[in-house]
């Protein structure tokens, strides 16, 4: 059963950032799943159900938390690990974050290294 | 209840009071003078009358006395005492004021007794007997027998030369105290009626000076009263009042009145002027508030949007950094792991150009990690001029917090190879504060402390003193130059520093920390001497 990890991101790039750095679990089997708004995101949840989602806090149209309070409520989905990645690390972003469901808190800009480590660290994985 | 307290303490009531006391003093005065004046008057006028008529009874009983003796000798002399005892019973018959005649030889044998003739020849024994029988020469005497007074004449009977006995006329005294009496009671009547008088003159001296007084202190208060009418009309700004008072005397409450109805028109006109005022004051009150609405929904506006701008600035700045850092990281990553062990490191030129990369993607990520910092510490300082900040305030360890810091620059300090002491007075008090944020002080002082530092160690002090605990970052660096410790806590301020290798900071920094220790309501400043080391201290008031 290989695992997946959905990536969630407006910006073009960031995605290209986030699938860059993740390339190294990709080359072990990962699944890595990227798309560029919440509402794709949280279809592809539905459909997919990943283990890890990587959920940029602020995008056009249904934004992190809308995405993230989605999975947790109407899809019921407890166990799939939810980190959120802002461009705003307020104290009161961090508390929303949590309010709706999410497990983990990232404020860019960030080092890749520290993502790698910490997917690694959620999804039991060596790199 | 106030209205009766006023009546009571009216002018009115004073006058009325006052004059019916003066009244009624000056009648018993005069009664009491009359009345005594009389008395004496009457009294010596009695006493008078008394010793007149007790007078006229002596000279009455001494005449009538000496005849009937007379008339006595010479019936005895005749032999023809009937005769005596006829006229001498005629006389006390006749006489109202006689009541007895008696007369007795020296052994006191009654040969004539007008009020007891069963006596007649007989001894007689009485007292008054014994004294007339002793008398020599012609005598009065005045006696008590059965309640009744008695003045007794008493005159020697002779036969030729030779004194025979006494004859005594009792005259009664009674009608005489009786008129005495009488006289007494008129004098007393006399005093009541003049004291009845005197009380009915009194009152009508009272009701008719009462209505004067009255008449004269209403015209003299109903005037005042209507003044104080009006004067109550004015504090509740009722100016009609002073137009209804008719101003008839010219004496000092007609002058009162023509004053306040001159004063009542000026405070109406004044009065007029103010609500004028007041009314352009409300308006031009009701203008400004209205701008002031505007200026603020204005300045409001203008803080959303400086807080969006700051916010969208972060997120925007924010943003393409993350990318540009984090594609640095996977580029020195790959060129680490994939590129460069396929180059030819043999050559010169290429082992250069490897260096060179290598320094300059360094170059890149210090130079990116700044700008994220510069970033967060102007969020943070814009966050916190403009009050936005939530603060956590709780009860803290001072000691806690300090290790919490010295946790983040540890790694910070091992890079610097310097190392850290800590020196925490034991049992210090707790402050109240915002965890965070005071760790962001400690941490700034510290970063700040190695930065600035070539040899070690740095301190961390935390001392109690007086009411306040003193957290002091103390270093052996560059110092901070006298004119510049002032200076050093402004944003961005520039000063001057030996170092050229070390990292530049924000300058935020310590404008950052300032803000935060000032909202805790602490202080903090520099001790330092230029090249010798700083002592940075920040003081905050215990729990």
């Amino acid at each position: 059963m290989y695992k997946k990890i959905l990536i969630v991101d407006d910006e073009v790039n960031m995605r290209m950032l986030l699938k860059e750095a993740l390339e190294e679990f990709e080359e072990k089997g990962v699944e890595l799943l990227i798309v560029e708004n919440g509402s794709d995101a949280i279809e592809s949840v539905r459909a997919e159900k990943p283990d890890l989602v990587i959920l940029d806090a602020m995008m056009p149209g249904v934004n992190g938390f809308d995405v993230c309070s989605t999975i947790r409520n109407e899809l019921a989905m407890k166990d799939v690990y939810i980190l959120m990645l802002s461009a705003d690390g307020q104290e009161i972003n961090k508390q929303k974050s949590k309010n709706v469901g999410s497990d983990g808190f990232m404020t860019k800009p960030f080092d890749p290294d520290e993502i790698v480590e910490k997917v690694a660290q959620i999804l039991k994985m060596e790199i | 209840m106030k209205e009766k307290k006023y009546i009571k303490r009216s002018i009115r009531w004073k006058l009325i009071s006052t004059m019916i006391g003066l009244i009624i003093g000056l009648l018993l005065t005069l009664s009491y003078i009359h009345v005594s004046t009389e008395k004496k008057n009457l009294a010596r006028e009695l006493s008078t009358l008394t010793t007149l008529m007790r007078e006229n009874l002596v000279d009455r009983g001494k005449m009538l006395s000496d005849n009937l003796a007379r008339l006595t000798e010479n019936g005895i002399a005749s032999f023809n005492l009937s005769n005596v005892t006829e006229i001498i019973t005629k006389s006390v018959n006749e006489d109202r004021e006689l009541s007895y005649a008696i007369l007795m030889d020296f052994s006191r044998k009654a040969y004539i007794h007008t009020s007891m003739q069963e006596l007649q020849q007989e001894e007689l024994v009485d007292e008054a007997a014994y004294y007339a029988a002793s008398q020599i020469t012609a005598t009065i005497n005045e006696y008590n027998k059965d309640g009744n007074t008695f003045l007794e004449f008493v005159v020697q009977i002779y036969t030729g030369t030779n004194p025979w006995g006494v004859l005594r006329l009792g005259f009664s005294l009674d009608p005489l105290n009786q008129e005495i009496a009488n006289m007494k009671n008129d004098l007393l009547d006399e005093s009541r009626k003049i004291v009845v008088w005197g009380i009915i003159i009194s009152i009508i001296f009272i009701s008719v000076g009462g209505i004067i007084v009255y008449i004269i202190s209403s015209r003299l208060s109903e005037p005042l009263i209507s003044l104080t009418e009006s004067v109550r009309g004015l504090s509740s700004e009722n100016f009609s009042f002073s137009e209804e008072i008719v101003v008839k005397s010219e004496d000092e409450v007609g002058v009162l009145a023509s004053a306040f109805i001159e004063m009542s028109k000026r405070l109406k006109w004044s009065y007029k002027e103010l609500e004028d005022y007041s009314r352009t004051l409300e308006q031009k009150v009701g203008e400004r508030t209205l701008e002031l609405r505007d200026a603020n929904s204005k300045l409001q506006e203008q803080d959303k949007m400086r807080t969006d701008f700051l916010s969208t600035v972060s997120h925007e700045i924010r943003t393409p950094l993350a990318l540009v850092l984090g594609f640095v990281r996977i580029i020195n990553m790959k060129l680490e792991k994939v590129v460069f062990p396929l180059v030819d490191v043999d050559v010169d030129k290429t082992n250069k150009a490897v260096s060179q990369i290598k320094k300059n993607i360094g170059i890149i990520k210090l130079e990116g990690d700044r700008l994220t910092d510069l970033i967060d510490d102007i969020l943070d300082i814009s966050k916190m001029e403009a009050k936005k900040v939530d603060w956590h305030m709780e009860n803290l360890s001072v000691s806690n917090i300090i290790g919490r810091a010295l946790e983040v620059t540890n790694s910070f300090s091992e890079m610097y190879k310097l190392e850290i002491v800590e020196d925490i007075e034991d049992g210090l008090p707790e402050v109240v504060g915002d965890s965070d944020k005071l760790k962001q002080v400690v941490i700034n002082l510290i970063s700040n402390a190695v930065k600035f530092t070539e040899e070690g160690p740095v301190i961390c002090k935390a001392r109690k003193i007086n009411s306040e605990v003193m957290i002091s970052v103390i270093d052996k660096g560059v110092g901070v130059d006298g004119a510049d410790q002032e200076k050093i806590f402004e944003k961005f301020s520039q000063v001057k520093n030996g170092l050229k290798d070390k990292v530049k900071g924000t300058g935020l920094g310590l404008a950052i920390c300032k803000e935060i220790v000032e909202h805790h309501g602490g202080r903090i400043w520099v001790e330092s001497e230029y090249g010798k080391g700083s002592n940075f201290t920040f003081a905050l008031p215990c729990a």
